[in-house]
């Protein structure tokens, strides 16, 4: 490998003519592509016909949308870029929520559409979307291939795109007769990925002073460490320096849930002692995270006497919603090995930690229902540590990010930025092809299950050993909980009490399930879920009145957290 | 405010397009543009009037992370604002408050 683009490039079997679209498939394999997530049809049918000869995998998914999102899990979990594949029109068209999931929580994922011939373009034909203008607001860069013989750079260049700086999605559209079109002199290009860019020294100069006076410093990692890989380097910044922790919905893992100085999730669902130690901090270490309104609330009330070291890869981050006293821009795996310093702190830790006992999760039941927090935390304490949880969005997500303690943040799968419900299914299949050796678990709810329901065909087809975990509460739970909280009980469209049979609905795909009714149960199904060879199913009832707490109220600040009502059954 | 940027990008398909969309969507209106293809026909110079009440550094940083453009200079900067400007107006309302950057 070099770094020269000069030296990079190299002739390949000079005279020999291909097809555009063997020309894709090649460059795709020499960029070390071995799984590709698609859906054939009309305009991408010469892709389709390349793949039969190519040395990479295709997965056929049941909808676009599941090839995308299986794709973005793909990507989160080797941090290699995710493919997918899709026809023009109606099949593009189906991509766009998976490219904006990619776009929303920087994932890297090449998207590749056909597109209709050349010469067709524009003038309504058959199948055409302008999936190139579609996508524009939810991706990195995006492409239309005019001429077969481009094909290689523009993969190389999607693919350096997709996943250096801030990762995100790339579009490349391929007009069918591009595809069809030969090439007489194909040159490809060697895989070379750029280094990220380094943090200037002054500003580490500036972050360690501010870190050595401050009283009260407190870490704020969000998905930036998942992206860089940097749970090695967090971990030893909050242990040299002893500084605790909170971390984002995306952060999770990044350390671990059971480490002594990890204060929980901060935001709107976050733990009390999190958001306290936010609101009381002087110093907020803010690492590749991005200020969201899920996590600060009120933003002028947010870490009120807090001065701010902001680390991000993203300029366009550094400042963008508060200001900062110190800009680290760069890697933040370098930064942080360069930040440890000295601290005095004892107080300000020992004042952490004992709020963080005062309100640590209670599980003490007092009904024969399942409580869900309760199933969450017994699953994370019994399943392996390389296990991976994929999320679909709602209540059960939350209750996943509070009571599942995650070892890394490449683990936990969830979609946080753009909060797509029917992302669970798909990207846990897409993470079982990113690490079969691991046990891959989707804990959706019985509204987002239904969303992407079609991919249990795809379980079935090719035998994945994935589980799925279905809390269902008939219901929209957390829509439902905002109708009760702050619509005066005001229920609109969020029931789901005729639910399907989830149980006879896998078995029509030869999955087994089970079901969960009671307290007792629980036992007996995570033993069974964390023992069964392939597939499994497991539709667990829990009460329709639980509720997702504390609760920041929308416009609220973080120091203003609802807690569950005193007379609530979980206090 | 009202501020003037010299931006400078790849003459490539969706390149112009790019970049109205990420002001539009950024929340900086469109007030005045010029466009010219350089001597050599491989890229385009554009003159952007922009107007917002959020900071201009922002729009600049927004525009150099695309990946077809080669470079933003925050050029003018227009002291009076011109009434009667919808972006503007929708962000007074909506109360949110972004703070300046660096
Ligand atoms: C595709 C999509 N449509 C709508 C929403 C809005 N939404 C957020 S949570 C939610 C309810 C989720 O219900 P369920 O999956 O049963 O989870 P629960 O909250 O009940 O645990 C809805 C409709 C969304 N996030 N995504
Ligand atoms: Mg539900």
């Amino acid at each position: 490998m070099t770094s020269d683009p000069q030296q990079r490039q190299k002739e390949s079997w000079p005279g020999t003519p291909m097809k555009g679209a063997q020309v894709l498939i090649e460059a795709l394999e020499r960029e070390g592509v071995d799984c590709i997530f698609g859906y054939p049809g009309g305009a991408i049918m010469p892709v389709y016909d390349a793949l039969v000869d190519a040395n990479l995998r295709h997965i056929l998914f049941r909808h676009e949308q599941g090839a995308a999102l299986a794709a973005d899990g793909y990507a989160r979990v080797t941090g290699k870029v995710g493919v997918c594949l899709a026809t023009s029109g109606p099949g593009a068209t189906n991509l766009v929520t998976g490219l904006a999931n990619s776009f929303m929580d920087s994932v890297p994922v090449v998207a590749i559409t056909g597109q209709v011939a050349t010469s067709h373009m524009g003038t309504d034909a058959f199948q055409e979307v302008d999936i190139f203008g579609i996508s524009m607001p939810v991706v990195k860069h995006s492409y239309i291939i005019r001429d077969a013989a481009s094909i290689p750079t523009i993969i190389h260049e999607a693919f350096e795109i997709a996943n250096s700086g801030r990762p995100g999605p790339v579009l490349i559209d391929l007009p069918k007769d591009v595809a069809n079109a030969v090439v007489e002199n194909v040159r490809f290009f060697e895989i070379a990925k750029a280094a990220p860019e380094q943090p200037q020294s002054d500003q580490l100069a500036i972050a360690r002073d501010l870190i050595a006076k401050s009283r009260r410093p407190l870490v704020y990692a969000g998905g930036g460490t998942r992206i860089a890989r940097a749970s090695r380097e967090v971990r030893e910044f909050v242990e040299t320096t002893g500084i605790p922790i909170v971390t984002t919905l995306q952060g999770l893992g990044c350390i671990s849930g059971k480490h002594p100085l990890f204060l929980g999730m901060l935001g709107m669902h976050g733990t009390k002692n999190a958001n306290m130690a936010v609101q009381e901090s002087d110093l907020l270490i803010c690492v590749g995270a991005r200020f969201d309104d899920r996590v600060t609330g009120k933003l002028a009330e947010f870490a009120p006497h807090a001065k701010i070291i902001h680390m991000d890869i993203d300029p366009a981050e550094i400042g963008k919603l508060r200001r900062v006293q110190c800009a680290i821009q760069g890697d933040i795996k370098t930064a942080l090995a360069n930040l440890a310093v000295p601290t005095d702190i004892d107080e300000w830790v020992a004042q952490c930690k004992a709020n963080k006992e005062t309100y640590a999760w209670r599980y003490d039941n007092p009904t024969e229902k399942v409580y869900a927090p309760k199933f969450i935390k017994e699953l994370s304490d019994r399943a392996a540590a390389n296990t991976i949880i994929t999320c679909d969005v709602g209540q059960h997500q939350m209750w996943v990010a509070q009571h599942y303690q995650f070892d890394s943040p490449n683990n936990h799968l969830t979609s946080g930025g753009l909060g797509t419900m029917g992302f669970g299914l798909p990207a846990a299949i897409g993470a079982h092809f990113a690490n079969p050796q691991s046990q891959v678990i989707n804990m959706s709810g019985d509204g987002s299950f239904m969303i992407n329901v079609q991919e249990l065909a795809t379980i079935k087809r090719y035998s994945l050993p994935v589980k799925v975990v279905i809390f269902d509460n008939q219901a929209l739970g957390m829509v439902r909980q905002w109708q009760e909280l702050f619509h005066e009980e005001r229920y609109s469209e969020v029931s789901l009490h005729d639910n399907p049979n989830f149980v006879r609905l896998a078995e029509a795909f030869d999955i087994p399930g089970m079901e969960v009714r009671q307290a007792s149960e629980i036992d007996g199904a995570i033993e069974r879920l964390l023992n069964e060879k392939g597939p499994l199913l497991v539709h667990v009832h829990i009460d329709p009145k639980d509720n997702v707490w504390p609760l920041v109220p929308p416009g609220k600040s973080n120091s203003q957290m609802m807690e569950a009502k005193p007379n609530a059954k979980y206090a | 405010m009202r501020s003037t940027l010299d931006i400078r990008l790849n003459n490539c398909e969706g390149a112009l397009e790019r970049i109205l969309c990420r002001l539009r969507q950024r929340g900086y209106a469109l007030c005045d543009m010029n466009v010219r293809r350089s001597a050599d026909f491989s890229a385009f110079v554009v003159e952007v009037t922009i107007e917002s009440d959020r900071p201009m550094d922002q729009a600049v940083k927004q525009l150099t992370k695309l990946f077809d453009v080669q470079s933003v200079k925050l050029h003018v900067q227009h002291k009076e604002v011109l009434p009667g400007n919808g972006y503007a107006q929708r962000e007074k309302e909506s109360e949110l408050r972004v703070c300046a950057s660096v």
